[in-house]
């Protein structure tokens, strides 16, 4: 395909396959290096570049999206001989030592810098995270941040509110009927009903990109859904949330209503990845790629969301815990996409948490998740406990038994401790079983004994 | 701020190298790229043992397009020489691990080159591998030598058994540390490029004269013919030492067949799975003790699993016994060190080299000797410290008893053990526990006993015109801070602006051989040298320009860059080295190393100087544990080094933190996982390395006790924060939950199994009382 985009500021076309990594484009047919490969799987951070004002790893960016799009990489700023002050922050303060994690930790921190003026030390720990440093032990890189915060670099910086711009692009004859970029989820379902069985749809393409590299086939039709305003769209309608699929995880835990009425949401796309990949990964990708290990599932359970999904035939709503029908596979026709969710705004007596134990802080697969919402009336009575787990079977699942035992039941710390152990046996996880089970019931545990703590310390108020 | 030195020794001097790096122009190597350039690969085996049946090559597969070599079309002996020869460039016959390196081939096009990937097998037949340390020592299966082993050491001193017997109590240990990868942001690459009757080799290394040596043993050509140069290198950690050379003998065999330039990069997959790692350890320690806390005798065994080839594992074992009683006084003791072969990859290099495991080992056995005694862990190692005119268990003579004893006492002071280890800080939530744990070590600088002596390193500085000075060594900058090293060192010596300095990327057509970049030898060491050359330099200057002015050479001064006469000033440095170049010719000063007197050491004994210098570290770790879901977070390290002297502030606080970093990833973190003699971590979502988010917050004072032998008094700095790390986090672990770990990495998984294990044993124990 050929299409036109802005890199560094000037306008150029391209002429690329449509899963072409935008980071070959830059570093193998443009000739800019600066942009490293560390990893290919969006791990690492070494090849992040800042597109239309966000974040992102240029390995995870398929040609296919780009037209349009507004590409800052680490050419774009200073020169050996006239760094920017950030990049003069760097080297200064000591924060670049082998020099292959810079340009990837220069384009983070400038994003940081460009959303938080003055990030504190836990904001810039939270900023890099998903880029890796093996020199510094990132001591040195928080400093230069830091001046470069106190030297007021993020006020120099733009606001970028980059619409999603259409962004013209021609195909190849090969590529027609084959490659799709609608921008309406009408244009996208009528494409749907002729060629769905062959489509595989695109949206932050951070599982697909994977894939690839390792192996996977190209798929023979491809769609990108990411430029449909409607499914990028977070509304509250009727007493319910509804989170267009589309909706990255940065967009879906900076939304004020996900903050003020669904800390375990936020909580699960916060700790999906790192920002690079919040910037990118969606709601649908996540739900969809129907992955046991994925994050959104057993929040969405335990919330008691539910799966819209539309074709040119109508709308079907489903509970979320009939989504998946088994390890990656989910319910949905060929014909039809996962318009979104409605998640019900949660009554003014619930909790609701989401805990996730992988083996590092951030950027970690779950070896454990877990999420927990209960409503109790005034008495301390339970009325209706819901649980699930993710990472414990071919999908995630919710603890019924956990649940039974708990509806109806005074919750005391009695109860908390035997709903623990009753969550514990409720799972039954293939490697390290011992270990994820007693973490399960620790978990309930932990989630119950803090709600009776709560309780207490009103009391005593 | 630290007091400099003159005006650069110890100053926060920005790295020349970092402008190119911060601005993305650094050209690493997969960032170069040459006409006609093909690319290569390397087909392994896929399993860890057997022979190789056939290799089928699809007929379909047009493969005129491509260069294919087997071990059968070597031109060349099929080894790659390092400490021993006998690791193969291509397996031949018999596979002795995964990975192991079969076919290699290279195309003009990356998805040409996947498609002729693609279109061989190899058809093995596979044998039961041998897979394990205890395996390997029972000898049934013999892969190595006649039994297995590549190195057997032992030192002994006094008579430990007797002394044993009258211990009050002997206390025993097993402790296990496992893999570590050095993951290096950049994966290992390597391009070759054939020239006239030779072949050039640029890629990413720490040890040019290595692969030189490598590939003019291999290839048939004058070894003047191979020149082997740097590229900017993303990172190296040890893991850039030895691999190199194999890489750039693969991507030269490539290049000669083809006749085009080659350019092998590994992908991250390929470099977790097939590159060499930090050697698993199995160390037992059995220590007599009287009941005040007085260590009186040990017995320590140490195994290291070496994998399928010599690798560098006999000089990492050497390293791991010399280090392995720690810094304390022990009258008698015996170690006894080997390395053993498994078919499994081939470990090697990494920052530490050895000194890690034996570290862990012998710090952790003194926290066990602490708890059984009831006497804290940093009381019983300061009663039992090493003092000033002790020997170490090798015989050397120690002498740096301020030294130790500063770095212990200042860590302690700085981070408030003794207050926190009674009374927790309250910062910690209630629903994790706080644990402070400490520990002490040294890392001796430079080669092991005379391996200076053998390298004998060699220095030039050259004045090129244009008031520049080339800083020549074999010594590359790969993150660590050689460039800024050496250049103020030498604008010191010169007093000259460090801007007048250059330190290129070696050549080896160019530069003279000043040893590797390894072992913490290049301050110290090539640090040395390069002074020497720099007073040489100024030297041929002086006595040309003392020629001109018809001056004895001692009516010459030379002071702040200004030659002049006790009548006046003669000229700037500049002005008579551009005079020089003009009139005289090249200018340049060439040093080698001088090597020290009365330094012995007998390697056959295992007795004398084991090192020329030591420098020391402790460190205190501060960690929270999550008891809910045993996760475990370092909140702070607060570390003392000791190191001679700092030569740029901020680029050896960077080597403490980051190389802290890495050890209390070893400590808790960092996986390989291994199954049937497979590693299973071959992606970054595998093995993890600590995040921002994982990293504590560094509390970093270094000390400075001139040495005389180093330059302006520094000793070796690289590898001493990669020592310490684990056992003092392990240590903080113990303490904030009363279970005591004795493998690395404590993960979740292992600190649950182990709550499991002793929760049950106390279980039983109680019920035996009953």
């Amino acid at each position: 395909m050929k299409f036109d985009m802005t890199l560094n500021g000037k306008n150029i076309s391209i002429e690329s396959s449509p899963l072409r990594r935008l980071l070959d484009i830059l570093r193998e047919d443009l000739g800019l290096t600066g942009t490293k490969e560390g990893c290919g799987e969006g791990e690492c951070g070494a090849c992040a570049v800042i597109m239309d004002g966000m974040l992102v790893n240029s390995c995870m960016v398929p040609a296919i999206q780009l037209p349009g799009k507004h590409v800052l990489t680490i050419e774009g700023l200073g020169s050996p001989e006239e760094p920017d002050p950030l990049q003069r922050a760097f080297v200064e303060e000591g924060a670049v030592q082998c020099g292959f994690c810079t340009p990837g930790m220069v384009m983070a921190s400038r994003f940081l810098l460009s959303q938080n003026n003055k990030p504190d030390k836990e904001q810039i720990r939270m900023g890099l995270a998903g880029n890796l440093c093996r020199c510094t032990g990132y001591e040195r890189i928080f400093r230069a941040v830091e001046r470069a915060a106190g030297e007021g670099y993020g006020e120099t910086i733009e606001p970028s509110f980059f619409l999603s711009t259409p962004g013209s692009f021609e195909l190849c004859e090969n590529e027609k009927n084959r490659i799709f970029i609608p921008h309406s989820t009408e244009e996208a379902l009528a494409i749907l009903k002729t060629h769905g069985e062959v489509i595989t749809l695109l949206a932050g393409t951070t599982d697909i990109m994977v894939q690839l590299k390792n192996g996977r086939k190209e798929p023979e039709a491809l769609m990108d859904i990411s430029r449909i305003p409607e499914l990028s769209s977070i509304s509250l309608e009727n007493d319910s949330l509804q989170i267009g699929s589309c909706s990255t995880y940065s967009r879906i835990y900076s939304n004020p209503v996900v903050q003020s009425h669904f800390p375990a949401l936020q909580t699960a796309a916060r700790l999906n990845g790192a920002i690079t990949l919040q910037n990118r990964a969606t709601l649908g990708g996540n739900l969809m790629t129907a992955s046991p290990a994925a994050d959104m599932p057993p929040v969405l359970m335990a919330l008691g969301a539910k799966a819209v999904l539309r074709s040119t035939s109508g709308s079907r709503e489903i509970s979320i815990t009939e989504l998946w029908t088994g390890y990656r596979t989910t319910v949905r026709l060929p014909e039809e996409i996962l318009v979104g969710i409605k998640v019900p705004i949660p009554s003014e007596n619930s909790r609701q948490i989401f805990y996730k134990r992988g083996s590092r802080s951030m950027l970690t697969i779950a070896r454990v998740s877990l999420a927990g919402y209960i409503e109790i009336d005034e008495n301390g009575s339970i009325l209706e406990p819901r649980f699930a787990v993710g990472t414990m079977g071919k999908t995630a699942f919710m603890l019924e038994d956990l649940q039974n035992f708990l509806r109806g039941r005074d919750l005391t710390e009695d109860i908390a401790i035997k709903a623990g152990n009753i969550a514990s046996g409720s799972v039954n996880p293939r490697k390290t079983p011992e270990y994820r089970k007693q973490v399960t019931g620790n978990l309930v545990k932990k989630f119950l004994l803090g709600i009776i703590e709560e309780r207490n310390q009103k009391e005593e108020q | 701020m630290r007091k400099t030195t003159g005006k650069y020794i110890g100053s926060t001097l920005p790295r020349p190298d970092g402008w190119e790096k911060v601005t993305g122009r650094a050209m690493f190597i997969d960032d170069i790229s040459f006409p006609d350039m093909w690319f290569g690969r390397t087909i392994r085996s896929s399993i860890p043992s057997g022979t190789i049946r056939k290799i089928e090559m699809a007929p379909s597969f047009n493969w005129s397009r491509v260069t294919v070599i087997r071990a059968e079309d070597l031109p060349g002996p099929n080894e790659v020489c390092m400490v021993e020869n006998d690791l193969p460039i291509l397996a031949e016959e018999k596979i002795r691990y995964c990975g192991e390196p079969v076919i290699l081939i290279a195309a003009p096009g990356k998805a040409l080159l996947e498609a002729a990937v693609k279109a061989i097998s190899i058809i093995t037949a596979e044998e039961k591998p041998l897979l394990t340390i205890e395996k390997s020592l029972e000898g049934k299966k013999i892969i190595y030598g006649k039994d297995n082993v590549f190195a057997d050491y032992a030192i002994s001193d006094g008579n430990p058994d007797m002394a044993l017997e009258k211990a009050d109590m002997i206390i025993e240990g097993t402790y296990q540390t496992g893999y570590q990868e050095q993951l290096y942001l950049e994966t290992q690459g390597m391009i070759a490029l054939p020239v006239e009757n030779g072949i050039e080799i640029i890629g990413s290394m720490q040890c040019p004269y290595y692969i030189h040596r490598a590939a003019s043993h291999a290839l048939p050509f004058d070894p003047e013919n191979i020149v082997i140069k740097q590229a900017v290198t993303g990172g190296g950690f040890g893991g850039k030492e030895d691999y190199p050379s194999v890489i750039g003998i693969h991507a030269a065999l490539l290049a000669m067949k083809s006749g085009h330039p080659v350019k092998m990069v590994y992908d991250r997959e390929e470099d977790l799975l097939v590159t060499p790692k930090r050697h698993p350890s199995l160390i037992r320690h059995r220590t007599g003790v009287r009941k005040d806390g007085t260590l009186i005798a040990s017995h320590i065994e140490i195994l290291l699993d070496g994998g399928a080839y010599a690798t560098l594992s006999k000089v990492v074992l050497q390293r791991a016994i010399l280090h392995a009683a720690g810094p304390y006084r022990i009258p008698d003791l015996y170690i006894r060190g080997r390395a053993l072969a498994t078919n499994t990859p081939p470990c090697s290099a990494f920052r530490g080299f050895g000194v890690p495991q034996s570290c862990f080992a012998v710090e952790r056995q003194m926290d066990h000797i602490a708890a059984r005694l009831g006497i804290d862990p940093f009381d019983l190692r300061k009663k039992n410290l090493l003092q000033n005119g002790n020997r170490f268990p090798f015989g050397q003579e120690f002498t740096e008893g301020e030294n130790l004893d500063l770095v212990l006492e200042k860590a302690v002071d700085l981070s408030d053990y003794k207050k926190k280890r009674t009374f927790p800080p309250k910062t910690c939530p209630p629903s994790k526990k706080y644990g402070i744990g400490l520990s002490l070590y040294f890392h001796g600088g430079g080669f092991t006993g005379r391996g200076e002596e053998k390298i004998d390193g060699k220095a030039k500085v050259r004045y090129v015109g244009n008031g520049l000075i080339e800083i020549l060594v074999s010594s590359v900058e790969m993150g660590q801070g050689a460039t800024v090293m050496f250049t103020s060192l030498a604008a010191e010596t010169m007093e000259l602006p460090p801007s007048m300095f250059k330190h290129p990327q070696p050549d080896t057509s160019i530069v003279p051989d000043s040893g590797p970049t390894v072992a913490s030898r290049t301050t110290m060491f090539v640090g040395r040298i390069v002074m020497d050359a720099c007073l040489n330099l100024l030297e041929a200057l002086r006595s040309a320009v003392g020629k001109w002015h018809k001056a004895e050479n001692g009516d010459i001064i030379y002071s702040k860059g200004l030659f002049s006469t006790e009548n006046g000033p003669l000229g700037h440095f500049t002005e008579m080295a551009d005079r020089f170049l003009l009139e005289e010719g090249p200018l340049s000063g060439f040093a080698r190393y001088v090597p020290p007197e009365r330094m012995l050491w007998d390697e056959d004994s295992f007795t004398g100087t084991a090192y020329k210098s030591y420098s020391w570290g402790a460190d205190v770790a501060e960690v929270e544990v999550d008891m809910n879901t045993y996760e475990i977070k370092p909140v702070r390290i607060t570390t003392v080094v000791e190191i001679g002297k700092v030569i740029n502030e901020i680029t050896a606080l960077g080597q403490v933190e980051g190389g802290k970093l890495q050890a209390l990833g070893y400590g808790y973190l960092e996986e390989m996982k291994i199954r049937k003699g497979k590693f299973e971590s071959g992606h970054m979502t595998q093995y993890h390395i600590p995040t921002s988010m994982d990293s504590p917050d560094f509390h970093v004072s270094i000390e400075e006790i001139p040495y005389t032998g180093g330059p302006f008094g520094a000793k070796g700095l690289g590898e001493l924060p990669m020592d310490g790390g684990a056992p003092a986090l392990v240590s903080a672990i113990e303490n904030a939950t009363g279970l005591s770990p004795n493998q690395i990495p404590v993960t979740g998984e292992r600190l649950e199994r182990l709550q499991r294990e002793t929760h049950n044993e106390t279980e039983g124990a109680s019920r035996d009382e009953v």
